[in-house]
């Protein structure tokens, strides 16, 4: 795997995956 | 006057985001995604796909939220009430029929590949496929490496004949379509049932169970998928990152191309499940006060994790690792039901517990089409209890019913292509139009101050201001640049029927002829129902007048 293809991949799994956590402990914690 | 029934409700927010993202989660984040992007610019693919969440995905989103929470104070359910609440024109009804008639005839020919996936869940745990398999390796090993191309010669039979697209004399898996059928009316009558069975005793019941469940099994299949590694050591050029690897290399040359941003626009459209008044109805079900605004970035949100994350490590990284780049190409071209129903169950099947790991996914497919699927029948069943006083259940048994005459065509008739005019015409067109007319009344007939108003009321997180110039210039603009570019692409040889055999076109016009038929009937209806309301309400100004 290359190196731009993995630093891709890991920056947008971290944005969304951090998007609904955040939403998602912002309401579980309401 | 009637007395207007007592409103349903979603029992707990936790239930209402489960049941909004299981709306949106459905076939296509696993299928579709996946393919799409590595078809489309590999990792270049997600940048047109980002901007068009943000700048339609997500101002849609609380678009459609607000709208139907809006709708719900008056005691509407669905778009015709909302968009004639909004726009004092006795055309917005008619326009807001479109939200009852698109998703009843998505839901339609929904059910149906929603049906595949539970008879493959079935076959999976009985395995079914081990004949198939079987020839199937043989072939491989006939015609050599990369052109496994056919690694899914028998596996695509399998599929043609429970279709019913193999001429019957060479038919080797199913004789007839009872399979198909059985598994059809199994699939209607469970989202039937559901519906039935209300907003929250039936549909957030429901999302409860299912989405928990869909995300374990993709969690787990994730997993799998990434310590799958280089299975076949002879091949190392096979393995799970090389297929990573051509999911997210950026291909920058790729944003140069219109038909990217295109394809990625319609992504988003299609994965959220906009444009298809099923967001709305569920709102609808809210109270003035409860928030819009993290709630439906949430389901926006959990919609995107299943998607990029699950959706893009499953299927085609897999299928590299099992048959090679060149053969995933060859079957990424063919479509996303080949992806899902041909090449998946020969991956299983090569690999230790693959019964196990069938099982899951197909079933992790049920789950997310079921989900989809009751929120399509939705706008039709409360149309018919808020405007013609049906009870829940008989609502419930009308779609039934509009289900399986609107769907046995499409069972019957679908090696004609008979199912493609409905995903052309309503999965396509119909939803974007739909949007279009819904963001322009928004956005202008109901006013910039009661829409900034309506999207703030009760919101937890700040909305930015910026949302009101997306929705009322940004959004329309980007509906029709995408609504143009289709209809230059596609629209032309989609209307001459360009490449459809001759004996196939009856069928095609009579599938558009039914969608037609549908369409007006929805607008009669609503007509009807304005007028029984007119009635009635001279009826008590008389009666208040004694």
């Amino acid at each position: 795997m290359t190196a731009s293809a993995l630093v891709l991949m890991l920056s947008a799994w971290s944005v969304v995956t951090f998007g609904a956590g955040w939403c998602l402990w912002r309401i579980l914690d309401r | 006057m009637t007395t207007p029934m007592k409103r349903e409700r979603w029992g707990t927010r936790i239930g209402l985001v489960l049941a909004m993202a299981g709306n949106a989660v459905g076939l296509g984040n696993f299928l579709r995604f996946p393919r799409l992007a590595a078809e489309y610019g590999g990792g270049a693919f997600i940048i047109p796909y980002l901007v068009a969440l943000v700048l339609l995905g997500i101002p849609l989103m609380w678009l459609e939220w607000a709208m139907g929470r809006y709708g719900g104070q008056f005691g509407h359910s669905t778009t015709p009430g909302m968009l004639q609440r909004m726009w004092r024109s006795p055309l917005a009804k008619y326009v807001g029929s479109l939200g009852i008639s698109l998703p009843l005839l998505f839901a339609v020919y929904y059910t149906y590949v929603e049906s595949w996936t539970l008879a493959y869940a079935c076959f999976s745990v009985t395995g079914e496929f081990e004949a198939e398999t079987a020839a199937t390796s043989a072939a491989a090993g006939d015609v050599g490496v990369e052109t496994a191309a056919l690694p899914g010669a028998a596996s695509n039979q399998f599929l043609r004949d429970y279709q019913g697209i193999t001429p019957p004399e060479e038919r080797r898996f199913f004789t007839t379509l009872v399979p198909a059928i059985s598994f059809w009316l199994i699939a209607v009558g469970l989202n039937c049932w559901i519906i039935a069975r209300g907003i929250s005793g039936g549909i957030e019941r429901l999302a409860k169970v299912a989405m928990p469940a869909l995300f374990l099994f993709a969690i787990v299949l994730a997993v799998r998928v990434l310590t799958y590694g280089t299975p076949d050591p002879l091949h190392p050029e096979r393995s799970v990152w090389v297929g990573l690897n051509y999911v997210w290399q950026p291909q920058l040359r790729a944003l140069a191309d219109f038909e990217v941003w295109l394809v990625a626009a319609g992504q988003i459209f299609f994965t959220l499940s906009i444009g298809t008044g099923t967001i709305q109805c569920y709102a609808s079900y809210l109270r003035r006060r409860d928030d819009c605004a993290l709630t439906g970035l949430t389901t926006a949100a959990t919609n995107e994790f299943a998607e990029v994350v699950l959706g893009g490590t499953i299927a085609i990284p897999m299928a590299v690792a099992t048959f090679g780049l060149v053969a995933t190409q060859t079957i990424a071209a063919q479509g996303s039901f080949n992806l899902g129903f041909v090449a998946m169950p020969v991956i299983f099947h090569q690999m230790p517990a693959g019964q196990l790991f069938a099982t899951l996914w197909f079933l992790l497919l049920f789950f997310a089409g079921i989900t989809s699927s009751v929120a399509m029948c939705q706008p039709l069943v409360a149309f018919l209890q808020d405007e013609f006083r049906l009870s829940r259940r008989v609502a419930a048994g009308v779609c039934c019913g509009a289900m399986l005459g609107l769907g046995l065509p499409i069972v019957l008739c679908f090696e004609t292509g008979y199912m493609d005019q409905y995903d052309f015409w309503v999965g396509t067109f119909g939803l974007v139009i739909c949007a279009l007319a819904e963001v322009l009344i928004f956005g202008w007939a109901f006013g910039k101050r009661r829409m900034w108003a309506e999207l703030r009321r009760g919101a937890e997180i700040r909305i930015p201001r910026l949302v009101v110039p997306v929705i009322r210039y940004v959004v329309p603009v980007y509906l029709s640049i995408l609504l143009a570019g289709w209809m230059m692409q596609e629209l032309g040889d989609a209307v001459l029927m360009k490449g459809v055999p001759p004996e196939h076109r009856p069928y095609l016009w009579l599938a558009r002829a039914t969608m037609a038929g549908v369409i007006v009937g929805t607008v009669a209806l609503v007509g009807i129902a304005w007028r029984r309301r007119a009635n009635a309400a001279a009826t008590s100004n008389e009666e208040a007048a004694r």
